[in-house]
């Protein structure tokens, strides 16, 4: 098995609901989130992977975007989430949830 | 990758090119604003590299952090066909009902807006309030960026790339040339503040102004600082760097003309020395002065620099510049003389002896 393989395509997978869940507790600009997600251990994130997503979740109306000047350089991007954004991750934490219990129940089978 | 180009420049261009080829691909109508974010973020990554760390090494380690191009691609999906049919539906629905609420919203809640709440909005912001700092406003011109106040030194620049940030107004009242605005101490841009720093050194005043990047506002981690001079005070440090300029080329082309003398080669001294000079003396007559007053002394066992001095206006002599300079000379045959030499600056710009005395 190439494990690589696996792992950057359950990071691609898993972005979506990573984002809607650091951008439940505030707005962000890009180059922030890239530093708090560079923090999940395991998720290995990439620093451009976030744009596109963002762009995409623009789109799809869960998240919003604002331009506001900054002190340290050009002005700044500010993502938010929407209420629509707040509905759908609420269904994918719930969703993820109903994941992560059916694996560890496999798991926990297997282990017995 | 072109390895040749081996600055930021062309690291980042040519990675940006490869994500641009690879979204047009699924052509979203996001794409551009995808790239322009990357670009951004590149810039924030490199404006973080300190000094010393701005090595091709380094360009190439941030440009490996980021998403192989193709991935761009994939991550942006090219179901946006499918998803703005949705949107578009979607839309018109909350057109309706935005439509429906505007017109309840003008009719009805006029009438039940508690005008407390906007009140308390404006009083909120006029919380906020404004203490003044006369030495703040201004014209400012940044010169250095720094890691702490500490480092900075007005003599030897700390930030050896280019400054973001050139030049920033302050104005009465709190505002600025900027998008922020200020008070006594403090910065405030949006929901950031920072404080700034005036500070004296070796008898000029420099600000030093907060950069404020998501370390510092959400890592709490110290920021860095522009040094920013006045622009009166720029302009003259700028002459005099200028003067002092002039001064040492001056003093150079004294010197390798003095060496003439020394080496009698008065008919070259007289050849290489400025039009007013040759204009106010005949070749013939300096060589035969030289060669009376001069040519005794004997060779020269040292000269020093007594003094220079760089002037716009001499007595007898057309306006321009001039430095005049004095030499304590050391002759075999004289042990303590002193020669004055005048260099001026011709209208082709280079430096020429324009008068020689000795004494």
């Amino acid at each position: 098995m190439n494990f690589d393989n696996w792992q950057t395509q359950l990071r691609k997978g898993l972005l979506d609901i990573v984002i809607l869940n650091l951008l439940q507790h505030g707005r962000f600009h890009g180059y922030e989130m890239v530093r708090q997600l560079k923090k999940i251990d395991g998720l290995k994130i990439r620093e451009g992977n976030i744009y596109p997503i963002l762009a995409r979740l623009q789109t799809d109306g869960l998240v919003t975007c604002t331009t506001e000047a900054s002190l340290d350089g050009p002005p700044r991007k500010y993502f938010k989430l929407t209420d629509l954004g707040q509905k759908a991750l609420s269904e994918m934490n719930d969703h993820w949830n109903l994941v992560v219990q059916g694996i560890e129940g496999i798991t926990k089978g297997a282990d017995q | 990758m072109n390895t040749e180009n081996k600055t930021w420049q062309g690291i980042k261009t040519s990675y940006l090119k490869q994500v641009k080829e690879a979204l047009q691909t699924v052509g979203h109508p996001r794409s551009k604003e995808v790239i322009d974010d990357v670009c951004s973020h590149l810039d924030q990554r490199f404006a973080e590299l300190e000094p010393q760390q701005q090595t091709w090494e380094n360009y190439q380690a941030i440009i490996t952090e980021m998403d192989p191009a193709s991935d761009y691609a994939e991550l942006l999906g090219s179901d946006q066909t499918t998803s703005e049919k949705n949107i578009s539906y979607k839309f018109m629905v909350l057109l309706g009902l935005i439509s429906t609420g505007i017109l309840l919203t003008m009719i009805i809640l006029p009438k039940y807006i508690p005008r407390k709440e906007q009140q308390n909005e404006t009083s909120d912001r006029n919380e906020l309030s404004f203490d003044d700092d006369p030495r703040l406003i201004g014209d400012w011109q940044s010169i250095d960026f720094v890691n702490s106040l500490e480092v900075f030194s007005p003599s030897k620049k700390f930030w050896r790339g280019d400054l973001f940030l050139k030049n920033i107004t302050f104005r009465p009242g709190g505002k600025t040339s900027m998008s922020f605005t200020w008070t006594k101490g403090w910065l405030r841009c949006a929901d950031a503040k920072a404080q700034y720093y005036l500070q004296e050194i070796e008898g000029s005043e420099y600000l030093f102004m907060p950069r404020l990047s998501g370390d510092v506002t959400i890592r709490g981690r110290k920021p860095g600082y522009y040094v920013l001079v006045k622009k009166e005070q720029a302009a003259k440090k700028t002459q005099q760097k200028d003067t002092s300029d002039a001064e040492t080329k001056a003093v150079q082309v004294a010197l390798d003309w003095l060496k003439l003398l020394d080496q009698h080669e008065y008919g070259r001294s007289w050849d290489e020395a400025a039009s007013f000079f040759r204009q106010a003396l005949p070749r013939d007559r300096w060589i035969n002065n030289m060669e009376a007053l001069q040519k005794p002394l004997g060779g020269v066992i040292s000269r020093n620099v007594m003094s220079k001095q760089y002037l716009t206006s001499l007595p007898g002599a057309p306006d321009g510049e001039y430095v005049v300079m004095q030499f304590n000379t050391s002759f075999e045959n004289k042990k303590s003389a002193v020669e004055t030499v005048t260099p001026m600056r011709e209208k082709d710009g280079i430096w020429r002896v324009s008068g020689y005395y000795i004494k």
